[in-house]
């Protein structure tokens, strides 16, 4: 299992343990983290899942292709961390990585 | 045309044959070569297993709904389901706020004021027809407000989407004939809005909100409601229909959900997935893909079977036993991916409002003996009727 804490805009923190392999929307719905909402089951279709993603662990997450970055243009507060938490697949490289849940999914 | 094997069928949704059981026809595919393709209506694929069905549902980078999502076209477009991610999602985040979990959860008490008023009707006579005097108009009569629909409209919107649904190939003038009388009531209906003291609700939503960066005209806004209406009058009576049927001829599971003996929310999965409500989205193919063992090309029309995807054994053991205590969570009957049914989370607070309050009131409720179920065809699934009987209230 793969550590990744979840930051809500509230400030609430989620440290979570998520399965490599599985992206970051279903850990975080795995444990309930009610933030990230993932609608549509992670088919990059729903922009429901929009996560900030500090400078410091995008290499290892990498760059929003090109389906991903049309959605992020229907979320909420997007700046240059943005990304949809259903296209980061976790891996346990990424171990201790901290994620900002966007202000609002809708 | 498909690249690999596949099992040929005359399968078709719309017959009055095959929806009796469709779910033979998707077993046998499945034992077979699991991606199917029917000669009728054109010809059009359709994958058996779980992942396939989720995959056509889930992919709309190969598999497109802006061809249509029904199978034959409608008459019109509806919208936003005949619309893909990017412009699809900006429609919907418009139209979300009327059906989220919370708001459905608010609106709870109004749901069990309805259910009780329809129950207290028939209670006391010791036998009802629980599809048209319990769960039909419980969904008429919870959403039209939400909609924007006068509720004084709702046997006259029911019985005509009711035939809408179910006769689109059998009788194609009359069919529409229905359109037209559709099109006119409710681009009327939008039109008058605009000159009229706002309200909260769809309707308003559609007169003043931005979708995809403009305002939408009449007829627009007739799309909406046309594929609002045909979500918002059939599917979800469906799956209070099919669980009051199995809770009547299961008596043990009406003791176990009544005593809290299984969990509300698992049972409540587990009849949506055998109900399966809704069972044929169309997609067409856009980029070549392989599903269930062989290559669809572009242009290929494919349809999600849903209750094909609910039914499949590697996914669901004992598949087509409804088992009110398994974890059915992942079925498919609200669809997936970006179209995902937009009023799940009003569905579930309807078919728990529903089904507690029968098991409450009316505890020990039997089918009418003799009675032999009939399944509406069509892209919905559906019990014509389900005549139970009783020990009227005032004789216990």
């Amino acid at each position: 299992m793969v550590g990744i804490v979840y930051v809500e805009h509230c400030g609430a923190r989620h440290e979570v343990d998520v399965a490599p392999g599985s992206s970051l929307m279903e850990g975080a719905r795995k444990h309930g983290i009610e933030a990230i909402e993932g609608e549509c089951g992670g088919a990059c279709a729903c922009a429901t899942c929009h996560i900030h993603v500090p400078p410091e662990w995008r290499t290892l997450t990498g760059e929003p292709g090109e389906f991903e970055l049309a959605m992020l243009e229907c979320a909420n507060d997007v700046d240059e961390r943005s990304r949809l938490g259903c296209q980061i697949k976790v891996t346990a490289a990424m171990e201790g990585m901290t994620v900002a849940i966007a202000a609002s999914q809708r | 045309m498909a690249d690999g094997k596949v099992t040929e069928t005359h399968y078709n949704h719309h017959d009055p044959v095959v929806a009796q059981d469709p779910y033979a026809t998707f077993a046998d595919v499945r034992g077979k070569c699991p991606l199917g393709h029917s000669d009728q209506l054109g010809g059009f694929y359709f994958p058996t297993t779980f992942e396939g069905v989720k995959r056509i549902f889930s992919d709309y980078q190969h598999f497109s709904s802006a061809e249509g999502a029904g199978l034959p076209d409608q008459v019109i477009r509806l919208l936003p389901v005949d619309l893909d991610p990017p412009s699809h999602t900006r429609w919907r985040r418009v139209l979300n706020r009327f059906f989220t979990a919370e708001a459905a959860d608010a609106d709870r008490p109004r749901v069990q004021q309805i259910v009780d008023e329809l129950i207290d009707a028939f209670v006391g006579r010791g036998h009802a027809d629980l599809v048209s005097e319990l769960t039909r108009p419980l969904l008429a009569m919870t959403t039209l407000p939400i909609l924007g629909c006068p509720i004084e409209d709702r046997k006259m919107l029911s019985d005509k989407l009711l035939w809408m649904v179910h006769n689109r190939t059998r009788d194609n003038d009359g069919w529409i004939a229905r359109y037209m009388e559709m099109g006119e009531y409710l681009t009327s209906l939008v039109a008058k809005r605009r000159v009229s003291a706002p309200k909260d609700d769809l309707l308003q939503c559609l007169v003043e909100q931005e979708f995809d960066g403009r305002k939408l005209s009449d007829q627009e806004g007739y799309q909406v409601l046309m594929l609002t209406l045909f979500g918002a009058l059939d599917s979800t009576a469906s799956a209070m229909s099919g669980a009051l049927f199995h809770l009547a001829q299961n008596p043990e599971d009406r003791r176990r959900l009544a005593a809290d003996e299984v969990p509300w929310a698992g049972a409540i999965e587990e009849f949506l997935r055998v109900t399966s409500p809704i069972q044929a989205l169309r997609r067409t193919v856009v980029r070549a893909a392989e599903v269930d063992g062989a290559v669809l090309e572009v242009g290929d029309i494919v349809l999600a079977l849903n209750g094909a995807g609910n039914r499949d054994p590697a996914k669901f053991a004992e598949p087509d036993k409804c088992l009110i205590d398994r974890d059915a969570r992942e079925h498919l009957s609200f669809g997936s991916g970006a179209h995902v049914c937009i009023g799940r989370h009003y569905a579930r607070v309807m078919i728990e409002a529903c089904l507690r309050s029968m098991l409450t009131r009316i505890p020990d409720f039997e089918v009418e003996a003799g009675f032999t179920p009939e399944y509406t065809p069509s892209e919905a699934r559906a019990l014509t009727g389900l005549p139970v009987v009783f020990p009227p209230e005032r004789a216990r």
